[in-house]
This record gives C-alpha cells, sequence and structure tokens, in this order.
C-alpha cells in the first residue's frame, strides 16, 4: 500500500498513473460504503465513479489534518446521501432501527430445516445488515469492514463519538435478535 | 431460582477487548448458562458476517475507467461561446484586408514609403543601403508589400485575440 500523501502529492504534480493507484487503493472503502447505503445495483458504480471523481476534483484542498481514508471515505458517505435524498427522501429522515424500504429480513429468512440445507446464515445476515436503518449499517460497514475508529466514524459520518458507538451497539444487538428469533443457537455455531 | 445472564454490553465487549478479569469472569458464566453461550453464538455469527466482503465487487478496470475520465476533463476545452470562430476570424481579416486595399486605391502609400526613406537615409552606410533596398521595393510593390504586411499583422492580431480567449478547465 503506497503511502497517501506521496500519492497526493504525485498526482497534484500531474501523475494520472499515481491516481490510477490511489483509486485502485481507495476503491474497496468507497464500495463498501456506497454499495451499503445505495441499494439500487445499477447506480452504484456511477457514485462510486463519482466519489473519485469529486476526490479529484478537490486533491488540491485536502490538508492532510485527518486520514486520507476518512477525507475519501466522507466524501463517498456524502455522495451516497446526495444520490439517497434525490431517488428516496425519507431514507435520510427515519431515524429507526429498520430500513422499511429494504428487503426484510423476515422475508428472505426461512424456519431451520431450510438453513439445515443451505446451511448459509452470512447470506440471511447480509440480508439483515440491509434491514437496519441507514445510520447503523453505514457504522457497522465502517467498523467491520474498514476497522476504522470510533473517531474517524464520527468525522465520516458527522456525527458525535458517543452516537457512533450506541449505533453500533444497538445495531449488533439488533441482527443479533434476528437471529436468534429465526434460529437455534446450534444452528448458529459455525 | 432466577439467573442473573450476561448483558449483551458485556458479550459484545468480551468479543471485542474486554480486560483478563473481566474475560475470566464472564468465561466462568458461560460455562453454567446454556442461554448466554447461546446469545454469544449468536454474537460470533453476527461479528463474522460484518466482515464478510464478498458483495462488494466493482467491475474490472473500473480505476483505469475513472482514470480516463479524469484525463478526458484535464485536457484543454475549448468553449465556444468565448472563443472567435473561425469563420468570423476569417470575415473580420478580410474585411480589414479590403479596407486596406481600398486606402491604396484612393490615398495611396507614398507617404508611408517618404517617412521609412526619411528614417532610413541619413548616417551610416549600411542603413543606406538598407534603405535604397526598402525604397526600390516599395517603389517595385508600389505600396503592396505594405499591404500585405499590414494584412498579415492583422491576421496574427486575430490569431492572437483568439488564443487568449481559450479557457484551461482542470
Amino acid at each position: 500500500m503506497v503511502d497517501g500523501r506521496v500519492l497526493i502529492e504525485k498526482i497534484l504534480a500531474g501523475d494520472l498513473a499515481a491516481y490510477e493507484i490511489f483509486v485502485r487503493q481507495y476503491q474497496k472503502l468507497v464500495s463498501h460504503i456506497v454499495f451499503r447505503m445505495v441499494g439500487n445495483e445499477t447506480d452504484r458504480e456511477d457514485i462510486c465513479q463519482e466519489v473519485f471523481i469529486k476526490a479529484y476534483r478537490n486533491l488540491s484542498k485536502f490538508q492532510f489534518e485527518s486520514k486520507v481514508s476518512t477525507w475519501i471515505g466522507k466524501i463517498a458517505h456524502n455522495t451516497a446521501i446526495n444520490y439517497l435524498a434525490k431517488k428516496r427522501p425519507t431514507a435520510l429522515t427515519d431515524i429507526g432501527e429498520e430500513d422499511t424500504d429494504a428487503d426484510s429480513f423476515q422475508s428472505l429468512a426461512v424456519g431451520p430445516e431450510g438453513l439445515a440445507e443451505s446451511g448459509d446464515v452470512a447470506a440471511r445476515l447480509r440480508a439483515g445488515i440491509q434491514s437496519l436503518s441507514l445510520p447503523y449499517r453505514t457504522v457497522v460497514t465502517l467498523y467491520h469492514l474498514d476497522e476504522m475508529s470510533y473517531n474517524e466514524i464520527a468525522e465520516v459520518m458527522d456525527l458525535p463519538i458517543n452516537t457512533v458507538k450506541s449505533h453500533l451497539f444497538r445495531a449488533r444487538q439488533k441482527l443479533k435478535e434476528k437471529l436468534l428469533e429465526r434460529y437455534d443457537p446450534e444452528d448458529l455455531c459455525q | 431460582m432466577s439467573v442473573e445472564h450476561l448483558s449483551d454490553e458485556s458479550i459484545q465487549t468480551y468479543l471485542e477487548d474486554c480486560s483478563p478479569e473481566a474475560k475470566a469472569e464472564i468465561e466462568l458464566h458461560l460455562s453454567q448458562c446454556s442461554d448466554c453461550r447461546g446469545a454469544l453464538d449468536a454474537y460470533r455469527a453476527v461479528f463474522s458476517g460484518l466482515t464478510d466482503d464478498s458483495d462488494f465487487e466493482l467491475s474490472t478496470g473500473f480505476a483505469a475507467k475513472v482514470r480516463a475520465q479524469v484525463e478526458a476533463e484535464s485536457t484543454v476545452e475549448v468553449v465556444s461561446p468565448d472563443r472567435l470562430s473561425p469563420v468570423i476570424s476569417m470575415i473580420v481579416a478580410s474585411a480589414a484586408v479590403v479596407v486596406l486595399v481600398a486606402l491604396h486605391y484612393f490615398v495611396g502609400w507614398g507617404w508611408l514609403g517618404s517617412a521609412v526613406l526619411a528614417i532610413s537615409s541619413p548616417g551610416i552606410r549600411f542603413f543606406d543601403a538598407i534603405s535604397s533596398t526598402v525604397s526600390l521595393t516599395l517603389s517595385f510593390l508600389n505600396g503592396g508589400l505594405i499591404l500585405i504586411l499590414m494584412g498579415g499583422s492583422i491576421l496574427a492580431f486575430f490569431g492572437l485575440l483568439d488564443r487568449l480567449l481559450v479557457r484551461h478547465r482542470v
């Protein structure tokens, strides 16, 4: 992994090969955020592209006061929020624990006999994550997939640290309850 | 007899970062409580599922695609409303040449030739030679050379003006 500062300095000097490396380096992070926040599969990649174009245009303004990953994460988060605000304004005002528009965990989950046949707890858990409210699933993604600290998540999402901690706790608790509602603990033990 | 179960917070902390003392206490409870072991198993499944990275694949060549887009935006862009079109430039330059020809026809350029000769004639022989050549050329072309030079200058002026109006956008 190339140092973000070195890459940015090269890009600002006009090195577009460095920009391509920069995109490769942070595309996982951006796709984690955008894919988790945006349900529409056809628009997701375009949004990711928009994130990197915005980053390129604003690269000269980046002052290295935060980590490059935090900065690009914030751009990704804001771009996804803007997209959702245009497409589905209610998603942003909904502060409940469940995303009512997402595929419901209930409908995707099958009984223990079905579980025994497929053994795919992970797929059902993914559906469960998508059924969480937008802030909950964004927090768990940044924390567990991108290994960001509470401070970094707070900066990306523009939330107080205590809210981040509480979202993380409640999201995981919610997912645990959803699993236990449907499956016996022995079925979850893998 | 009521049993006090582990809180969700305790189990989540146990799975992440927990002091050795707290860990020993939780493990003692877990060894005696099947409900809490069930909750722990559920949390383990949740933690494992949350690190599942399999549904986030961008298309192959995504980085190259973004680079190509940035590259296209970085090139010089001609902004048509600000730039004089080649047709207008040609019309303006042609009009300037027509005006010069008309001036030449009705007024003549003798005064300009005399001025050039007046500047070049005094003093040094070297400049005398040049002025003689200029004088000969002018009389030969009857002012046509000046006409051509002025026409060229006007074209160059409009070319420069046009160039200055090209905007670069990054």
